[in-house]
C-alpha cells in the first residue's frame, strides 16, 4: 500500500515537473510565432496595397496554435469594426493569449494601439520594433530555460521523494 | 416610401462610420429628415453638423475631439490607413458603402507633394444615393432607338449630377443591345469602388477605371476597353476636355458631367467654351433644384 502511495506521489511530482517544461515551451513557442507573424504582417503592410483585414487573414493563415487562434480572434472581430476601434478588438483577443506573461501579452497589445492608424513606414517601425521586443523576451526565456529547464523537473521529483522517505 | 426607406437605410448605413455619441445623435433625426440629409460635417472644437438639401444645421452636443475624428479615419479605412494613403493624399477615401469621406487637416509633404494628413481636424461624409430609375425624366433625350446621344449634364454643386449620371450609365449599360459604357471614375464617387468592388449597381456591360485620372482614363478605356460610351464625372481641367475631344473623333460617345448653372455660365468658362465649341456634345441637360425637387431642362447643343 505505501509503495502505491509513494509510487503516485512520485507519479504526481513527474507529472507536475512536465507540466511546467510543458507550459515554458508552450511559452516560447508562441513568443517565437507572435514575432514571426509581426514580420508577415510587415512584409505585408509594406507594399501598401493589402488592406489590415488581409495582411491578418495572411498571418492566421501563416501561424499555428496560440498565434493563429489570437488572429482568428481578431478577424472575427473585424466585424464589429465602427462599434468598437480597432485597438480593442485586438487588445480583447490579446487578453485571451494565455500562454504568455503580463509583460509579453503587453507588448503584444501595444501593437493594436498603432496598427491601422497610420502611414505604413510608422507602422512597419511599430511592428519592427515589437518584433525585436519579443525577441528579446524570447531570447531570455530560452536562457533561462537552459538555466533552469532540468531544475524544473527534478525539483518536484526530489521533493516528492523526500516527502516519501519522511513519510516512511 | 420605398424610395424613402432606401434613402433611410443609406443614411443609417453613413451614420456607422461615426462614432458612437454622434450616431445616437444622428438617429434622432426624424424619418424625413434622415432621408433627405446629404452629409454629416465634423469639425474640430465644434458640434457636428449634418447637411441638409436646405443647409447645413448643428447636431447639437459636445464639440468633435481629435479622438473622434480618429475613429471616422479608422472606420472609413476599415482600419487601413496605410493602405489608403494614396488616397489621402488626394484629400478623400471612399468607405465601404461607397461613402465618400472628405478630409481637411495638416498635410505632410513628400518630395514637395501632398503625402497625406498629420493630423485631421475636418472630415465631411457624404451619403451618396443609389436612385435607380432617376434617368427616366431624360432618358428619350440621350438613348433612344439604341443610339447614344453625347451628353453634358450641368448643374451647381450638389443638384444631383452624379446620381444622374451614374443612373444613365446603369441604364444604357443594362439595356437590350445596349453599347458597352467606359466609366472614368477617378473620385470612386459613381461606382464607389471599396476594396477594388463596385459598391455601386452600373450595370453589365460597364468597365470602370477607379481612381485614374481622367484624360489618361480615356485613354486607357479607349485602348484596352473599346467603349461605344465613355462617362466622366466633372470636368475640370483642360486635358480632361481634350482627352473627351479626342475620344469623339474616334466615334465615341461621351456622357459627362460639369458645375454650372446655366448655359451661358458654362460658356464664360475657357475649358467649356473650347468643349462647347468642338461640338462634341449634341444635348445638354440643366439640373434645376426647387425646395428639394428637381427638374431637368433639355437643350440641342448642335
Amino acid at each position: 500500500m505505501k509503495t502505491v502511495g509513494a509510487l503516485l506521489i512520485l507519479s504526481a511530482a513527474l507529472i507536475t515537473g512536465l507540466e511546467g517544461l510543458r507550459r515554458a515551451r508552450l511559452r516560447e513557442n508562441t513568443l517565437q510565432s507572435l514575432a514571426a507573424s509581426f514580420l508577415i504582417l510587415r512584409s505585408e503592410i509594406s507594399s501598401g496595397l493589402v488592406t489590415t483585414e488581409e495582411a491578418l487573414e495572411a498571418a492566421r493563415e501563416r501561424s499555428g496554435g496560440r498565434t493563429r487562434d489570437f488572429y482568428s480572434a481578431v478577424l472575427s472581430g473585424m466585424d464589429r469594426l465602427g462599434e468598437k476601434t480597432f485597438a480593442e478588438i485586438w487588445t480583447e483577443a490579446a487578453e485571451e493569449l494565455d500562454a504568455v506573461s503580463k509583460e509579453e501579452r503587453d507588448a503584444v497589445i501595444e501593437v493594436g494601439s498603432g496598427l491601422g492608424r497610420y502611414d505604413r513606414e510608422t507602422v512597419s517601425a511599430l511592428l519592427e520594433r515589437a518584433e525585436s521586443r519579443l525577441g528579446s523576451m524570447l531570447e531570455l526565456l530560452e536562457k533561462k530555460r537552459q538555466k533552469e529547464g532540468r531544475l524544473k523537473l527534478i525539483l518536484p521529483i526530489a521533493a516528492a521523494a523526500l516527502f516519501i522517505i519522511l513519510m516512511l | 416610401m420605398e424610395r424613402v426607406s432606401g434613402a433611410v437605410e443609406r443614411f443609417d448605413r453613413a451614420a456607422l462610420l461615426l462614432p458612437h455619441n454622434l450616431r445616437d445623435r444622428a438617429r434622432e433625426l426624424k424619418r424625413e429628415e434622415r432621408a433627405s440629409c446629404e452629409e454629416f460635417r465634423l469639425r474640430l472644437g465644434y458640434p457636428a453638423s449634418v447637411v441638409m438639401p436646405e443647409g447645413e444645421r448643428s447636431m447639437g452636443g459636445d464639440p468633435v475631439t481629435k479622438r473622434e475624428l480618429g475613429f471616422v479615419l479608422e472606420a472609413a479605412t476599415g482600419a487601413s490607413v496605410h493602405s489608403a494613403s494614396s488616397r489621402l493624399a488626394e484629400g478623400f477615401i471612399t468607405a465601404k458603402g461607397g461613402f465618400r469621406v472628405g478630409l481637411c487637416g495638416a498635410v505632410g509633404l513628400s518630395g514637395g507633394e501632398p503625402g497625406g494628413f498629420t493630423s485631421v481636424s475636418s472630415a465631411a461624409i457624404r451619403i451618396s444615393r443609389e436612385h435607380k430609375g432617376a434617368c427616366v425624366p431624360i432618358i428619350d433625350s440621350v438613348y433612344s432607338g439604341g443610339e447614344v446621344r453625347s451628353t453634358l449634364i450641368i448643374s451647381p454643386p450638389g443638384g444631383g449630377k452624379t446620381t444622374l449620371l451614374r443612373d444613365l450609365v446603369r441604364y444604357i449599360s443594362d439595356a437590350a443591345g445596349g453599347p458597352r459604357v467606359g466609366l472614368c471614375d477617378e473620385r470612386s464617387e459613381i461606382a464607389a469602388f471599396f476594396e477594388g468592388e463596385p459598391t455601386m449597381d452600373v450595370g453589365r456591360r460597364t468597365d470602370v477605371l477607379d481612381g485614374c485620372p481622367k484624360a489618361r482614363a480615356v485613354s486607357m478605356l479607349l485602348r484596352s476597353m473599346n467603349p461605344g460610351v465613355i462617362a466622366i464625372d466633372e470636368i475640370t481641367a483642360e486635358e480632361d476636355a481634350e482627352a473627351m475631344t479626342r475620344a469623339a473623333h474616334c466615334g465615341v460617345k461621351l456622357i459627362a458631367t460639369a458645375h454650372a448653372a446655366s448655359r451661358t455660365e458654362l460658356a464664360e468658362r475657357p475649358i467649356y467654351r473650347a468643349l462647347l465649341a468642338s461640338g462634341v456634345f449634341e444635348e445638354l441637360i440643366i439640373i434645376r433644384k426647387l425646395g428639394g425637387r428637381r427638374s431637368y431642362l433639355r437643350e440641342a447643343m448642335l
